[in-house]
């Protein structure tokens, strides 16, 4: 499968209106493009052909009646946490570990056991910095396995610094990007 | 089986409390990444009256929603002794009618959809505290802004029956309808239809509930009346009079 990889633009992937608007304005500001997927079915479509340079991904989407087999057939938690099939089906399309941010308010053992497997980012809302500096962190960072980088705006924030809140990167997490 | 009961009321209150959580921090999410984004210069310059007013009526949600969860907590202790501690107050519907629109807004701008009040001058009146009858409709309008389809219009008709002096107020939306057997479950407590989880993840499944409990306080009822592409919220407050 050849993707389009689409290095200046973020998918958010939330159905909550005022969430996607600040982060809108955030990766604006750091000069990306933003697509948004209000729903599983548009979510998955986006990925489908596309990588991004970032997907950040809400727990708690809507589910159209057709996916509810396919996220039953995957386990409960799916059925709980409908963003967890967004996030397998990023991570299984050559999204790497970095760049794929499960966003939730939900502090789950599954969806930390979940996220550790296919070796993502998991990050609870709530602290809205926390997953500032994961961006300011990995900003610079080259996706492996994709097409060469354009230059990069520098993002005009802090200098880059580990947020003590932020969820422990997984030990593994290096290998898999 | 007393065990099992308690079991099934305590995963219940935990499942609620979880979707009222989810309800209160998602937004308030929102106002710190935007607050911060504001401080960090991050907002075009254009944009952050809006940014400031969108955060104010995600304030304002929150407040509702932890309005509603200490209105069921307060109710359900002591529901007789909550009527007697609420009596000889009387509400202007019209006037809570206009403030409960007031709260959406914002948000009806971002769906372009409106709430319209088909009468603004007739000052119906019924006994009721004017603080819990407005609950209802910011309920009402909540429940609206978020299945109803979007740029349509939320509709407020009210008349008084004339044999039996009651207040009759149609909340209308534009929505696909509930299904004919869910038209009562809906006012469960935690219930939230399929439809609903379709079109939002994540909600309370208090509002409507709290709705009926409100209104069950003034003797009043409310219902559900569903048909294509429309829906009718019907409360029926008794002894009202211009």
């Amino acid at each position: 499968m050849i993707f389009e990889d689409k290095l200046e633009t973020v998918l958010v992937i939330d159905d909550e209106p005022f969430q996607t608007e600040w982060l809108t304005d955030y990766f604006k500001a750091r000069g990306f493009e933003v697509v948004q997927a209000e729903d599983l079915q548009s979510a998955l479509d986006a990925l489908e052909k596309t990588r991004y340079r970032y997907v950040v991904i809400d727990l708690s989407i809507p589910v159209s009646p057709a996916l509810a087999q396919p996220l039953a057939a995957l386990g409960p938690e799916f059925f709980k946490y409908p963003g967890l099939m967004a996030a397998r089906k990023a991570r299984s399309t050559g999204h790497n570990s970095f760049q794929v941010i499960v966003y939730s308010v939900h502090d789950s053992d599954d969806v930390n056991s979940y996220t550790d497997l296919i070796v993502c980012r998991y990050i609870l809302k709530g602290r809205p910095r926390e997953l500032k500096l994961h961006i300011e962190d990995t900003i610079k960072r080259e996706p492996h396995g994709w097409r060469s980088l354009s230059k990069r705006p520098v993002p005009t924030g802090p200098a880059t610094r580990k947020s003590p809140r932020q969820k422990p990167a997984p030990k593994n997490k290096d290998r898999s990007c | 089986m007393n065990n099992s009961v308690h079991r099934d009321e305590q995963v219940f209150s935990l499942t609620l409390m979880s979707n009222f959580v989810h309800q209160v921090v998602n937004p308030l999410n929102a106002v710190c990444g935007t607050l911060d984004n504001i401080v960090k210069g991050d907002v075009p310059s254009g944009s952050i009256k809006q940014r400031i007013n969108a955060s104010q009526s995600q304030i304002e949600y929150c407040i509702e929603l932890i309005r509603n969860l200490a209105f069921l907590a307060e109710y359900t202790r002591d529901p007789e002794g909550y009527r007697q501690r609420h009596p000889g107050k009387v509400t202007v519907i019209p006037q809570v009618l206009i403030e409960a629109a007031l709260f959406f807004q914002e948000t009806g701008r971002k769906k372009r959809m409106k709430i319209h009040l088909a009468d603004r001058d007739t000052q119906y009146k019924v006994n009721g505290d004017p603080d819990l009858l407005r609950q209802v409709f910011i309920n009402l309008f909540d429940n609206g802004v978020k299945y109803a389809h979007p740029a349509t219009d939320i509709i407020v008709k009210s008349h008084i029956q004339k044999k039996s002096n009651a207040l009759l107020i149609e909340v209308i939306n534009s929505s696909d309808p509930v299904p004919l057997d869910l038209w009562e479950r809906i006012f469960e407590v935690g219930f939230r239809g399929e439809n609903a989880q379709r079109l939002v993840a994540s909600g309370t499944g208090l509002g409507l509930y709290i709705c009926r409990l409100i209104v069950g306080i003034y003797d009043g009822s409310i219902k559900y009346t569903g048909r294509a592409n429309e829906s009718t919220f019907t409360i029926r407050l008794p002894g009202a009079w211009i």
